[in-house]
């Protein structure tokens, strides 16, 4: 379907023509589905005055086969790891088994109410159960909880079981979390809602944690230092067990950014390397897709000390019985229910189907495959660290700026070769950053194609840099006018103003 | 592609991880199994999805902030197009318009149906959404006390209490008068410090509260006013627009999602316009690109945790997309007939089963004196769980015992719901359930 990459920029391709929104298409009286009800004359009187909607109720009026077209199209807009590759850095974009979409279909699990008697769940809280105990064995914790309902969830649950930890010491002094300059954006924001204050870690010259600065940084303010292992570069810090030992001795808690869980699943676990509590992104790592920003989920694992602050409510196994409880000592509820179930079970359906060395496998090809790429790309851009990486790859694109490109001019340019982007600049410490996960699931075939296309990107940068300005060409829009949007920002369709 | 690295097999690649390694040395995964086969993973599942009473299995009269609702084939149809699965946040605009543009109409179905100039992506369910409200009113008033009242979800009440647990900020319950709010206990409990009214509608109690005058006596107080509504009576309720809140939340789990053991759920947040710069969450925005044709961003990403880090509105990233889209084909599904034929087929069972269980002698209507949407509590002369479990051994969920949430004087009260696919056979067998059980 993608034309060669050398023919880019001719006339030939013609954007598709965009699809209408739902309000554009209003077909007055047009119906969908029948739903079950009542006709609303009946009720309406019913309604006390004065608490009866009056304004119109603007939803399009439309055929089901109108509906079923208008996503359809609107899907062939949309690109994904089943059309693409999509070496979305920190994302980790692999392909899900599609037999794990069965599992949430399971009317058992699907159309189960959460608020039903515990008798008529036994078999939701076995799973989750085992759910749980599954990811204590795969990260080295003592309890996990299944509650958040993405990874930055989990990093707002750790920090709140933190200052409850703190506060059953009677330990008031360390209202301070340490996180390293290459972190995830949502860390210092999770730290933030917590109630913490920020204390930004610089970073050594190879990437990685400086040493020096975090035991100058590190005091009896300290409750918490939030790492990423491995880092947001790719590379596992080389002076792990010494940052370990150094926080164990401050009488500070630390953390684990699970992100990068895909580098060492089946390898090592978190808890083996001194971590108090990690969070993991099922969504990344354990066989849910990625759904275009969730769902996802984030459970966190802790080690025994922290257990009894986990959020409520916990399952508690009694012999062959299990049952909800909410112990006293919990931070309480950070959502509703129990957790995302239907996402937590493909988590617990993967790590089944896989067994352990299938999981070791996950790991040791997703770095195999990093590596591959890495080597193949090597000499187009520099890379931020040396030898071996883990599972992703840091590329800089400063050296283009003097042909006034950016990394994101290179990523429209990737477009148009049939790919998705790689991520764009992140982490912030290194400029004008590529970030290229390829994951376990990509042939060498594609890497090939992509590491080829990706020169020839590169070249045409040095050659003919206005080209790159005016990518992407094959795509169904041209770049769009952020600065427009953002300044009258139009955020509903003016045309459902004007229906019903 | 061991050679270009210099490797010999793949077991070479641990030395990637040589400094992480644990004293230790490498932990052994075996008590994970050997994994198994497609057919032996589905049984596994199926085996333990047979001990639970799922919808199939007992009729659902039980709501309490989950709804079983009428859902289109199309739905699952549509939502489980790879093309949206398997995608990620749209970060690069144009290859990701389709999923774009689907935000931008799921955030115009949502404001639309709560009265309200602008809604978001979605957050991780409603009381996420309705705790992030909260976070919005004090960061924008800068104050210390939150009033929130009885009427809302004591789960979700919770919920924002958590969320408040590393701030130095007071959480006040607003008490209900016959399952309504009073204008006055609201004024009783302001001051200089509250941030913020927090309302429901319909009540957690399932009465349709009211509030007139709310908007203007709050904001006369420089305080913010948000509502939580249940999405699916909106279609005839009163919207949050039209009472005048500034913010509005809600559970969308009642929009075409599966009651799915209690998650992934959808979390709705809508707002008036000026506080556009201050809500979290994503935003798709209408744009042209450069050959001027109409197009779709994310926009006003500079209030996001990836560019404002520990000064962001929220630490939000992945949020519910999918099932964002889920409840948009839901909507242009059944339309604006379909939503409103639904909301009165949910008021007119739950009537029909509220007017049965009054005919049993001992039992009576809580709150008789205010309206109730599609769930009402009645008072039972017999304890509530003693009739629910015999519910369940009948293959009915009946209505929730409230003495677990509510505290023990509410042992022999039960919140019922019936919504729009219960039919009159369901409800007749039901009330012939509790009657025989009651021993008349």
């Amino acid at each position: 379907m993608q034309p060669e990459l050398s023919k880019t920029g001719e006339s030939s391709f013609v954007r598709p023509s965009m699809e209408p929104t739902l309000w554009q298409k209003n077909r007055p009286g047009a119906r969908g589905v029948e739903s079950p009800g009542v006709a609303p004359e009946s009720v309406t009187s019913q309604i006390p005055k004065g608490a009866g909607r009056e304004i119109p109720l603007s939803l399009p009026e439309l055929s089901e086969l109108d509906v079923v077209r208008h996503f359809t199209r609107l899907s062939h807009l949309n690109r994904g790891v089943d059309t693409h590759f999509y070496p979305l850095g920190s994302c980790t974009m692999k392909y899900n088994p599609k037999v794990m979409d069965r599992i949430p279909e399971i009317p058992g699990f699907r159309d189960l109410h959460p608020r039903i008697d515990p008798d008529g769940m036994q078999g939701l809280l076995e799973a989750l159960h085992t759910c749980e105990e599954t990811l204590c064995q795969l990260l080295g914790m003592e309890a996990v909880t299944l509650a958040p309902a993405a990874g930055a969830h989990g990093e707002l649950t750790g920090i709140l079981v933190t200052r409850r930890y703190f506060e059953s010491r009677g330990d008031k002094n360390r209202t301070e979390i340490l996180i390293p300059d290459s972190a995830h954006g949502t860390n210092p924001a999770s730290a933030a809602m917590g109630g913490f204050t920020v204390h930004v870690l610089p970073s050594g010259s190879d990437g990685g944690v400086d040493l020096a600065r975090l035991e100058e940084a590190l005091s009896p303010r300290t409750a918490l230092v939030m790492m990423t292992v491995p880092s947001t570069l790719g590379i596992f810090e080389k002076d792990l067990p010494k940052m370990v030992a150094l926080v164990k001795a401050s009488g500070a808690l630390l953390y684990l950014d699970g992100a990068n869980f895909n580098a060492f699943i089946g390898v090592l676990r978190p808890g083996d390397l001194g971590f108090d509590i990690v969070h993991i992104n099922t969504h990344k790592t354990l066989a849910t897709p990625h759904g275009g920003g969730g769902p996802g989920s984030g459970p966190v694992g802790v080690k025994s000390h922290l257990a009894p602050y986990l959020p409520s409510p916990r399952i508690r196994k009694d012999g062959d019985r299990y049952s909800l409880v909410s112990p006293e000592t919990s931070i309480g509820p950070i959502r509703s229910f129990i957790g995302s179930s239907l996402v937590l079970l493909r988590a617990l359906g993967y790590v089944r189907m896989l067994g352990g060395e299938g999981l070791r496998k996950v790991a040791l090809y997703a770095l195999l495959n990093a590596n591959y790429l890495r080597a193949l790309l090597s000499g187009t851009l520099p890379r931020t660290g040396k030898g071996l990486c883990a599972h992703e790859f840091v590329l800089s694109a400063k050296e283009l700026s003097q042909e006034g490109l950016h990394a994101s001019d290179l990523a429209k340019e990737i477009l148009d070769a049939g790919y998705y982007a790689p991520t764009i600049s992140f982490p912030l410490i290194v400029p004008e950053a590529l970030m290229i996960e390829p994951t376990e699931t990509e042939s060498k075939e594609t890497l090939d194609r992509f590491a080829d296309d990706f020169r020839k990107i590169i070249d045409l940068a040095k050659k003919d840099p206005t080209r790159l300005k005016e990518a992407p060409r094959r795509t169904p829009v041209a770049r769009p006018d952020e600065v427009a949007a953002a300044r009258d920002p139009v955020l509903t369709d003016p045309a459902s103003l004007h229906i019903a | 592609m061991l050679d270009l690295l210099g490797l010999e097999s793949l077991d070479d690649m641990l030395s990637v991880y040589a400094q992480s390694m644990p004293a230790s040395g490498l932990p052994d995964f075996s008590r994970l199994g050997e994994g198994c086969d497609e057919r032996t993973l589905l049984e596994w599942f199926s085996s333990r999805a047979k001990r639970n009473l799922h919808a199939g299995r007992a009729v659902v009269f039980r709501g309490a902030g989950s709804y079983d609702h009428f859902i289109p084939a199309a739905v699952s149809a549509l939502i489980g197009r790879g093309e949206f699965l398997t995608s990620y946040t749209p970060y690069q605009p144009e290859a990701s318009q389709g999923l774009l543009q689907a935000i931008f109409e799921f955030q115009t179905a949502i404001a639309r149906l709560y009265g309200m100039d602008l809604a978001n992506a979605s957050l991780y369910d409603g009381a996420t959404a309705l705790a992030e409200a909260v976070l919005v009113a004090i960061r924008e008033t800068e104050r210390t006390v939150v009033l929130l009242s009885e009427g809302i979800d004591p789960g979700c009440r919770a919920v924002v209490s958590t969320y408040l647990e590393g701030m130095s900020v007071r959480v006040r319950t607003v008490p209900l008068e016959s399952g309504r709010t009073l204008p006055a206990s609201i004024a009783e409990n302001l001051g200089p410090d509250v941030a913020c009214f927090v309302g429901a509608t319909p009540t957690f109690l399932g009465t349709v509260d009211r509030f007139d005058g709310v908007a203007d006596l709050l904001h006369g107080a420089g305080a913010l006013f948000i509502l939580h509504a249940n999405p699916h009576t909106l279609a005839l309720l009163r919207t949050p627009g039209e009472w005048g809140a500034d913010l509005a939340t809600g559970e969308g789990q009642p929009l075409g999602l599966p009651l799915s053991s209690g998650g992934p759920y959808l979390g709705l947040l809508t707002a008036r316009k000026k506080y556009v710069r201050r809500i979290p969450g994503r935003l798709a925005g209408l744009t042209k690109d450069r050959e001027g044709r109409p197009c779709f961003v994310l926009t006003l990403q500079a209030r996001e945790q990836h560019i404002r880090r520990e000064k962001a509105n929220s630490n939000i990233c992945s949020n519910e997309t999918l099932l964002a889209l889920q409840s948009l084909v839901y909507l242009a599904l059944l339309g604006p007939t379909g939503l409103r034929r639904a909301a009165s087929g949910s008021w007119s069972n739950a009537h029909a089963l509220c007017r049965g269980l009054l005919t049993l002698p001992g039992v009576s209507l809580v709150n008789p004196e205010t309206d109730f949407f599609h769930e009402f509590v009645v008072e039972l002369p017999v304890a509530a769980d003693s009739l629910s479990r015999h519910l369940l051994s009948k293959g009915v969920l009946g209505g929730l015992p409230l003495g677990e949430l509510m505290g023990p004087s509410w042992s022999r009260c039960m919140l019922w719901c019936a919504t729009e696919i219960r039919t009159e056979s369901e409800i007749a067998q039901t009330i012939g359930l509790v009657r025989e059980f009651l021993g008349f």
